[in-house]
C-alpha cells in the first residue's frame, strides 16, 4: 500500500464522513461512496492541497473512481513527503 | 372581528433549544425556577474580548440530532432550528407524510447565520489563499439556509422563508405566518427563529457598540432588565419553532392547543439604527395596532413578555411604551423580561418569547425577571421579580424590537377562550 493511497483514503473518508475499511480502489465517489456535486467540489480542493497545485480542470473528469485519484497523485507528485499544502 | 372557525390560527406544537436546555421542558422548567443560563464562553477563546460570558446552548449536541455529514454542511444555527423544529413536529403529533406538505409553510427569523463559518472561513483563507475557501461555504452562510434546511429535511413543499428585522426577525416571521394560514395558503406553518451568532467577532461588535453587560465576574447576575443597575444585554444563542395552524386544521385532527393567536403588528420607526423612539412611540404604536388586529380590549391584556434586553435606553423606552397603550392599567400588568435568565439570541429571541408566552398563557403562569434588585424611578411597573407567579392570564403579548427600528407584538389568547 502506497503512502499516497493511504492519504488519498484518509481525505476521502473524512470529507463523505465514512469508514476508510470500507472504501477500495475499484469504487465511484459518486455512485459507491454518495458523494455530491458539492462533495466532489470539497474533495478536490483537498487534493489539490494534498498535490501543491490547481488541479487543471481538464484532470477533474478523469478522477472518478478511488484507483484514479490515487493513480492521478501519484503520478503528478511522486515524492509525497516534498511539498506540503500551498 | 374574524367569524368564529376561519381565519383563526392556534399553536399546537412548540421546540425549543436554548441555553437553559436542549428542550422546552428544560427551558419551561428553568424559566419557572427562575435560573439563569448565563456563564462565561467555552465555545472559542473570548480571553482578550471585554466580555467573556454568554448563554451558550452547552447541553445540545448535533450529532445527537444528524449524521456526521449532515453536521459538517449545516451552520450551528440551522442545526438548531432544525432541532427545535423536530421536537415542535413531534410535540404536536404531526407527521407530514400523512398531510398535503404544499400547504404546509417553514417561515423562520435569523439575522446573523452562519457567523462562526464566516469567521473560519476567512481564516483560512487569509492563510493559505482564496482557493482554500470550502464549496459548503455558500450553502452554509446563506440567510434563508435554516429555512431550506427545514423544506428538504421535513419535506415541506409549501413557502419556505426566512425573515430579517434584526432582533425581532423571528417575530416578523410568525407574523408573517399567521397571515398565510388567514389567507388560506397554509393549513400549518413551522415558525419561529434560530440564531447561533455568539462568535467572536459578533461579541467584538457588540462589544464595540458598548451594548453588552460587562459584569464578567458575575455572569448569571449580568442581565438586569429593568434594575436601575442594568448596564447592557447578554448575548446568547438558541432556537425555538412553533407549530402555526388553522383552528379547522388542529380541530380535525384534535391536536392539543397551547394558546390562540390573536393579534400581530409589525412597524418600523424611521428613526435611528440603534435607539429607539423617544417616548416609546414606536412600540406604542406596534401593541396598539396588534390589539387591533386581535379586536383585543386592554382590559384583556394580563401579562407581558417584554423584549426587556437590559440596556439602559430600551428598559425605559419600553416601559414608557407600556404607560402610554395601557395608560391607568400599565400597572396592573404583570410584566417579564426572560432575557434575564436566557440572555438575547438576537433573531431567535422573539421566537423563544413567544414559546414562554404560550406557556404562561397555557399554564396560568408569569415567568419572573430576575436579577431584579434595585429599582429604577424610570421603570415603575410590575415585573414579576425574582419569581414566577401563577396567576390568571386571559391574553399576554410578546413584544419585540430590532436595531434599525423594528418593533413587533404578537397577542396570545388563552384556549380555549373563557
Amino acid at each position: 500500500m502506497s503512502e499516497i493511497r493511504d492519504r488519498v483514503i484518509e481525505i476521502i473518508a473524512k470529507e463523505l464522513t465514512i469508514d476508510a475499511a470500507r472504501i477500495s480502489d475499484d469504487m465511484s465517489l459518486v455512485d459507491d461512496l454518495g458523494a455530491d456535486s458539492v462533495d466532489r467540489l470539497e474533495l478536490l480542493l483537498q487534493f489539490e492541497t494534498l498535490v501543491g497545485f490547481p488541479i487543471p480542470s481538464e484532470d477533474e473528469e478523469s478522477l472518478a473512481t478511488v484507483g484514479a485519484v490515487v493513480a492521478y497523485v501519484e503520478k503528478v507528485m511522486p515524492d509525497v513527503n516534498a511539498p506540503g499544502p500551498r | 372581528m374574524r367569524p368564529p372557525g376561519t381565519g383563526r390560527v392556534v399553536i399546537t406544537g412548540i421546540g425549543a433549544v436554548t441555553c437553559l436546555g436542549a428542550s422546552l421542558t428544560e427551558t419551561w422548567c428553568g424559566v419557572r425556577a427562575g435560573r439563569s443560563g448565563i456563564a462565561p464562553i467555552t465555545s472559542f477563546d473570548a480571553s482578550k474580548h471585554d466580555v467573556r460570558f454568554g448563554g451558550e446552548c452547552r447541553d445540545f449536541d448535533a450529532t445527537q440530532f444528524f449524521t456526521p455529514k449532515q453536521v459538517k454542511r449545516l451552520a450551528r444555527g440551522s442545526t438548531l432550528v432544525v432541532c427545535a423544529a423536530k421536537q415542535a413536529l413531534d410535540d404536536a403529533h404531526l407527521t407530514l407524510a400523512s398531510i398535503d406538505t404544499t400547504r404546509v409553510g417553514a417561515v423562520v427569523g435569523a439575522c446573523m447565520s452562519g457567523t462562526e463559518i464566516v469567521e473560519e472561513q476567512l481564516s483560512q483563507c487569509s492563510t493559505r489563499g482564496v482557493w482554500a475557501m470550502s464549496p459548503f461555504f455558500v450553502p452554509q452562510v446563506m440567510t434563508n439556509a435554516p429555512a431550506a434546511q427545514l423544506s428538504m429535511l421535513f419535506g415541506i413543499r409549501g413557502p419556505a422563508f426566512v425573515t430579517a428585522s434584526a432582533c425581532a426577525s423571528a417575530s416578523s416571521a410568525m407574523g408573517v405566518a399567521v397571515r398565510l394560514i388567514r389567507a388560506g395558503v397554509c393549513d400549518l406553518v413551522l415558525t419561529g427563529g434560530g440564531e447561533a451568532a455568539l462568535t467572536s467577532s459578533v461579541l467584538a461588535g457588540f462589544c464595540a457598540l458598548r451594548a453588552l453587560s460587562t459584569r464578567n465576574a458575575t455572569p448569571a447576575a449580568a442581565c438586569r432588565p429593568f434594575d436601575k443597575t442594568r448596564d447592557g444585554f447578554v448575548l446568547s444563542e438558541g432556537s425555538s419553532i412553533l407549530v402555526f395552524e388553522s383552528v379547522q386544521h388542529a380541530r380535525q385532527r384534535d391536536a392539543r392547543i397551547y394558546a390562540e393567536v390573536l393579534g400581530v403588528a409589525e412597524t418600523a420607526e424611521a428613526f435611528h439604527m440603534t435607539q429607539p423612539r423617544p417616548g416609546g412611540d414606536g412600540l406604542a404604536a406596534c401593541m396598539r395596532l396588534c390589539l387591533a388586529d386581535g379586536a383585543v380590549d386592554i382590559g384583556r391584556v394580563d401579562y407581558v413578555n417584554a423584549h426587556g434586553t437590559a440596556t439602559p435606553l430600551n428598559d425605559r423606552e419600553e416601559t414608557l411604551a407600556l404607560k402610554q397603550v395601557f395608560g391607568s392599567d400599565a400597572k396592573r400588568l404583570a410584566i417579564s423580561s426572560t432575557k434575564s435568565m436566557l440572555g438575547h439570541p438576537l433573531g431567535a429571541s422573539a421566537a423563544i418569547e413567544l414559546a414562554l408566552t404560550a406557556l404562561a398563557v397555557h399554564q396560568q403562569v408569569a415567568p419572573p425577571t430576575i436579577n431584579y434588585e434595585t429599582p429604577d424611578p424610570d421603570c415603575d411597573l410590575d415585573y414579576v421579580p425574582g419569581q414566577a407567579r401563577p396567576m390568571a392570564i386571559d391574553v399576554a403579548l410578546s413584544n419585540s424590537m430590532g436595531f434599525g427600528g423594528h418593533d413587533s407584538t404578537i397577542a396570545l389568547g388563552r384556549w380555549p377562550t373563557p
